[in-house]
């Protein structure tokens, strides 16, 4: 993949503020005691965000009210990007973005989803974006990224012995040529192979994931020029914490360097957790000036798609 | 980037899938979480997935980097990662992801995607289906069609050009539709328009107007005949009225 | 890479085979006796959520925190394997 110079700009995310603790999901997602055990223990999760008084274009109007630097420069949004796992949440021809970015000033954007990457959409809407701009003749041309979605079917709140669903938004401002963060590389492996047509393979996938998942990582830093050990940061999908241990004894990388502080948190954010991930580190000041780290996600839930991108900050 | 071929399908329905009734039941659910009512007790629409490889089949020449698949209203199985299955069905594992919730501005914006990548070669797949277990504002598409457009870096018809206007009002969609369409024109002695039924204000003499009732794929499925006639650049053209998206695109036909 | 060797309780070992074995026996549904030397995946059929539940399922049982965290899955594949690691990896809860 031909890299491109994409910088971001601006992150804002937004969780409901309502938690519950995982517990109380045991019967509506008819979990024994002992998965509910084990999704704490080894799993890292504990509480998730769910509202239902907030609907989607809440939570992407709160994502987007939360940029800042937005404000003043909605002129400038010539695209909106909005990636999402979930392919379809609102009856036809509901449309949520376009109604959220009417409202937010930025009618005047090319808005449209890209999905069927399930989890790993949002990396891929931030690379689409860089591209757009890129091709865009402004140089002062941004685009804004959005990631946000509701547990609102049983797929989007159990990914069965795996993870926990929250729900959340995320918006990010991106400019072809920001100063900073700026992408360095993104690779993406897809494996339509785990898609429910093939049989069922959940067996396989368990094995196949974490190997996988160490292929495009490897494949991203690679194409940044860098070893795995310049990367400061990992901001991963937080699926869960057990298999992020193991992915970095497989890869010899310190689970140090693994953000996984939001697991208990948030639960997992479907697209919206690099974006979570990132304005944790900010708030920590994990991330110092010229750091490269890396933001990784897994789209999973037949047929699977493994991405990961670096960043310079 | 240029267009070598266009593939075209009417599909008959239910998806095939349909028959399991395990696998009929889980998406009964998921489509009723949509609306939060009760599942529907039959369905009868079609699958992007069953539909998609059909086309990928019948167009795709050997390996493919890129597949786009551009789609508004959703199919049987919505929960499914289509674009991810396709990328195995297809030859050559190519990336691929869906666009939609841009109604029948999709197809456009996923040429221009292609366009932006410059892959050596990439399958647009445009499809609609047109049954819905609920109700809807918007009547659905007439039949289950779809059109898969086989892209290429070196071969085939040339892509001239492919603007996209966002929050185009319908009062001044013919106007700016119509200067366009000259702007794009220029510097060519013949030029066939295959406009959707929105556009028809333009070129109010023109027969050849694409007939409603495709809104995702009509303007495509005309242009796979105006591809097969040598000549002339061809301009394909149309305009989304709830969503404000006036798109055009022009492909000189060798 | 292989960490050093870590000490091996050689008290709570025996409890460790104890539990497991009864654990994997109810797990894997499975009437004949589980020993060591077998391969808990591919002759016992435990799926990896099976696994953890198996690795929590000991940790109750004896009071003891394992350390997940530095456990190399694809390097404990028998049930003597296992033990072993868990008898040097853990610490009361």
């Amino acid at each position: 993949m031909i890299p491109i110079v994409t910088a971001l700009d601006a992150v804002s995310v937004y969780t409901p503020a309502v938690r519950v603790p995982i517990e109380s999901l045991a019967e509506p997602l008819g979990l024994t005691d002992m998965q509910v055990r084990l999704f704490r223990r080894f799993h890292g999760l504990g509480e998730i965000s769910l509202d239902p008084e907030r609907s989607l274009a809440d939570l992407l109007r709160a994502a987007i009210d939360g940029i800042g630097a937005l404000r003043g420069r909605e002129h400038l949004v010539r695209y909106v990007v909005y990636g999402r796992a979930m392919p379809v949440v609102v009856p036809y021809p509901d449309n949520p973005l376009h109604e959220v970015c009417r409202e937010a000033g930025l009618g005047h954007a090319l808005a449209f989803t890209v999905t069927h990457q399930s989890c790993a959409s949002g990396l891929l809407a931030l690379e689409t974006a860089g591209r757009l701009l890129e091709a865009d003749p402004d140089p002062d041309a941004l685009a804004l990224v959005l990631t946000g979605e509701k547990a609102f079917t049983r797929d989007a709140r159990l990914l069965p012995g795996t993870s926990i669903f929250g729900e959340g938004a995320s918006a990010g401002l991106v400019s072809a040529h920001g100063p900073r963060d700026r992408m360095l590389s993104f690779a993406c492996a897809q494996r339509g192979e785990f898609d429910t047509e093939f049989g069922e393979s959940a067996e396989r996938f368990q094995r196949e994931y974490r190997p996988s998942l160490a292929g495009v990582i490897r494949e991203a830093v690679d194409e940044a020029g860098l070893a795995l050990d310049d990367i400061a940061l990992v901001l991963p999908h937080n699926v869960n914490v057990v298999t992020w241990q193991r992915l970095c004894l497989l890869m010899d990388f310190p689970v140090e360097r693994v953000l996984l502080s939001n697991v208990p948190v948030n639960g997992h954010l479907f697209c919206s957790d690099a974006f979570a991930n990132y304005t944790t580190a900010r708030e920590r000041g994990l991330l110092r000036e010229g750091d490269r780290y890396l933001v990784a996600a897994v789209g999973a839930g037949a047929g699977a798609t493994f991405s990961a991108m670096v960043f310079q900050h | 980037m240029r267009v070598l071929r266009a593939e075209r399908r009417v599909f008959p329905g239910p998806a095939v899938f349909l028959a399991d009734d395990a696998h009929r039941a889980g998406v009964a659910e998921y489509l009723a979480d949509l609306t939060g009512s009760a599942p529907a007790p039959e369905l009868s629409g079609q699958s992007y997935g069953e539909m998609a490889a059909a086309l990928v089949a019948a167009a795709a020449d050997g390996p493919v980097d890129l597949l786009v698949l551009a789609f508004s209203i959703h199919d049987m199985w919505p929960g499914r990662a289509t674009a991810t299955y396709l990328s195995h069905v297809c030859p050559g594992t190519p990336l691929a992801f869906a666009v939609c919730d841009q109604g029948s501005a999709a197809p456009f914006t996923a040429l221009r995607l292609v366009r932006d990548r410059a892959p050596r070669r990439a399958l647009v797949v445009a499809v609609e289906q047109g049954w819905l277990p609920y109700d809807s504002t918007v009547p659905p598409p007439r039949e289950h069609r779809g059109v898969a457009l086989l892209c290429g870096a070196d071969a085939g018809h040339r892509v001239t050009d492919l603007r996209q206007f966002p929050d185009v009002a319908p009062e001044a969609a013919a106007e700016l539709a119509a200067r366009t369409i000259a702007d794009l024109s220029a510097g060519h002695d013949r030029v066939r328009l295959v406009l959707g039924e929105a556009l028809s204000a333009v070129w109010p003499e023109d027969p050849d107007r694409v007939p409603g009732g495709q809104p995702l794929t009509g303007v495509w499925w005309r242009l796979a005949d105006a591809l097969a006639e040598p000549g002339g650049l061809v301009v394909v053209g149309e305009y989304d009225r709830e969503l404000r998206y006036l798109c055009l695109v022009g492909i000189e036909v060798r | 890479m292989t960490a050093p060797e870590a000490q091996v309780d050689t008290e709570l070992r025996p409890r460790v085979v104890e539990a497991m074995t009864e654990v994997i026996a109810r797990l894997s549904e499975r009437d004949g006796p589980v020993t060591e030397d077998m391969d808990m995946a591919d002759e016992l059929g435990l799926s990896s959520s099976l696994g953890l539940e198996l690795l929590l399922e000991v940790e109750e049982r004896l009071g003891v925190q394992i350390d997940v965290e530095n456990m190399r899955t694809d390097e404990l594949r028998t049930v003597g394997q296992l033990a072993t690691f868990i008898a040097s990896h853990c610490r009361p809860w």
